[in-house]
């Protein structure tokens, strides 16, 4: 039960992005000083904890790909 | 940051730690380092690694990005195995010969088959499947890894090329790689830019029973889009495929066989062997990836990302992901992130507790629980103590639970240092 309350949560959220990304405002580049933030970044303000996440996902898990093409591999038996 | 520079340095800004690009990131210098455990439950593997990672702009236009990483993995990992280890070894049957295949009346001592023709078959065979265990086997492992990442930034356009090389080495694998990215703005606004990705690694695996090495590459393609939506939300559509082709069996892994070792004009005379982990020497896979980032205010921002991939290999996977950043004060800043994983097995996968988990003695065949259906969730907390401008503190807890039973957890901790 808990786990269908946190998988409808995390979808309700990725819905709402997506349905609030239907409009297209122009923007200039002096408003862009919110987007420039680290924490609104992607891969957040420190890239190094991104990297120690995506090598224990892709040593854990059977699929990869999708976060670029950029890095190298381990052999993670 | 470097309030000295043009501002058209607030552009795209690409590292080594993702490829995915912003639209509107700073370009900063910065020094990195960043340690982390990592446990598994079941007395299984533990790692400890650091990564240290240096940043420097030169100019306006060139960015280089140099990163050194070493890991220690120690522990165990399961796998079959006879209950006297014999899987452990190359002594058997496959090198004592037919003698092994004798029943308790010798009634097959002459007729059986040389199992040393059978690929694949480790150790002696075994009447009694109680004789066959799914265990821990201890390793040892260390890792070191270099990497560089060159970003030449378009004059006018401020369009981006990347250029990427890697290299990592254990005792038992090395892998070296290539990779090439071209950001391109599609109007001078620069809300909009499409990135095109390709990358190439050679990976050598050392197989421990064979001894000697085998090779198998990775080729990967993406082209992503990337839209900012207003001047708070920018997100990203991406499309990718990756072709791996070489040895791709796990030399570290084992299943059950049944074979039939009575000569073909005998009666069928079965025995269960340990045999190698047999996968297919090509797997295709693609997908698409989404994300979204979106600043609520100064304080407040959260990242939410989707990735479905699929392979020829049969399995497929969802994730979803959110992340938040949230400042404390003018000192603190916590980030609590979500992941879902979900994936299906792959079509020669049998998990070792199935009730049929024994492989026939021809076709791909592993037990690998990676390639096994299960989800899972991760959660994690992180927090940072922002020291000044330039220095910020962090320290990390997560932890990750599989259907499977495989519970993760880690800590990271590190000092980033911008000038």
């Amino acid at each position: 039960m808990l786990y269908r309350i946190k998988k409808a949560t995390v979808m309700a959220v990725v819905l709402s992005f997506a349905l609030s990304s239907c409009t297209i405002v122009p923007v200039k580049p002096w408003q862009k000083g919110t987007l420039a933030q680290d924490i609104v970044k992607f891969g957040g303000p420190n890239p190094m904890i991104k990297k120690f996440e995506e090598h224990i996902y892709t040593s854990k898990e059977g699929t990869k790909g999708g976060g670029g093409v950029s890095g190298g591999g381990c052999g993670c038996n | 940051m470097n309030k000295n520079k043009p501002v058209l340095t607030l552009i795209a800004l690409s590292s080594v730690a993702s490829a995915v690009l912003p639209l509107t990131a700073l370009a900063e210098d910065k020094v990195i380092i960043q340690a982390q455990t990592y446990s598994e439950n079941e007395q299984r593997i533990k790692i400890k690694d650091g990564k240290v990672i240096f940043e420097h702009d030169f100019g306006a236009d060139h960015t280089l990005n140099l990163e050194y990483n070493w890991d220690s993995v120690t522990g165990a990992s399961p796998t079959w195995d006879s209950t006297t280890g014999a899987s452990s070894t190359v002594e058997s049957d496959a090198v004592s010969g037919p003698s092994q295949c004798v029943d308790e009346d010798g009634k097959y001592y002459q007729l059986c088959r040389d199992t040393r023709k059978i690929d694949g078959i480790v150790g002696d065979g075994h009447k009694d499947l109680n004789e066959l265990v799914y265990r821990n086997v201890a390793l040892e492992d260390f890792r070191n890894s270099l990497s560089a990442l060159y970003t030449f930034r378009t004059p006018n356009a401020r369009d981006e090329l990347n250029l990427g090389l890697s290299y990592s080495k254990e005792d038992d694998f090395i892998n070296s790689g290539v990779s090439a990215e071209y950001l391109w703005n599609t109007d001078s606004t620069k809300n909009r830019s499409i990135t095109f990705g390709a990358s190439y690694m050679k990976n050598e695996v050392y197989d421990y029973l064979d001894k000697k090495w085998n090779n198998f590459d990775l080729s990967n393609m993406q082209i992503g889009i990337t839209q900012v939506f207003n001047p708070t939300l920018v997100a990203k559509f991406s499309l990718y495929t990756m072709l791996e082709k070489g040895h791709l069996s796990n030399p570290y892994f084992n299943v059950i066989r049944k074979l039939n070792v009575a000569q073909a004009d005998q009666p069928l005379y079965f025995k269960y062997y340990i045999a190698r982990d047999s996968r297919p020497d090509t797997r295709k896979a693609g997908g698409v990836a989404m994300q979204a980032s979106k600043s609520f205010n100064h304080d407040n921002a959260a990242q939410v990302s989707y990735r479905y991939y699929q392979d020829s290999w049969g399995v497929n996977s969802h994730t979803a992901d959110i992340k938040s950043y949230h400042h404390l004060g003018d000192k603190f800043r916590i980030n609590p992130a979500l992941r879902y994983y979900h994936q299906s097995a792959a079509n020669f996968f049998k998990a070792h507790d199935a009730k049929d988990y024994i492989f026939d003695q021809t076709g791909f065949a592993t037990a690998d629980h990676r390639l096994g259906a299960y989800h899972s969730w991760t959660t994690q907390l992180g927090l940072e103590y922002l020291a000044s401008q330039a220095t910020t503190w962090n320290i990390l807890l997560g932890r990750q639970t599989q259907s499977s039973g495989l519970t993760m957890k880690w800590l990271h901790f590190g000092v980033q240092y911008k000038y």
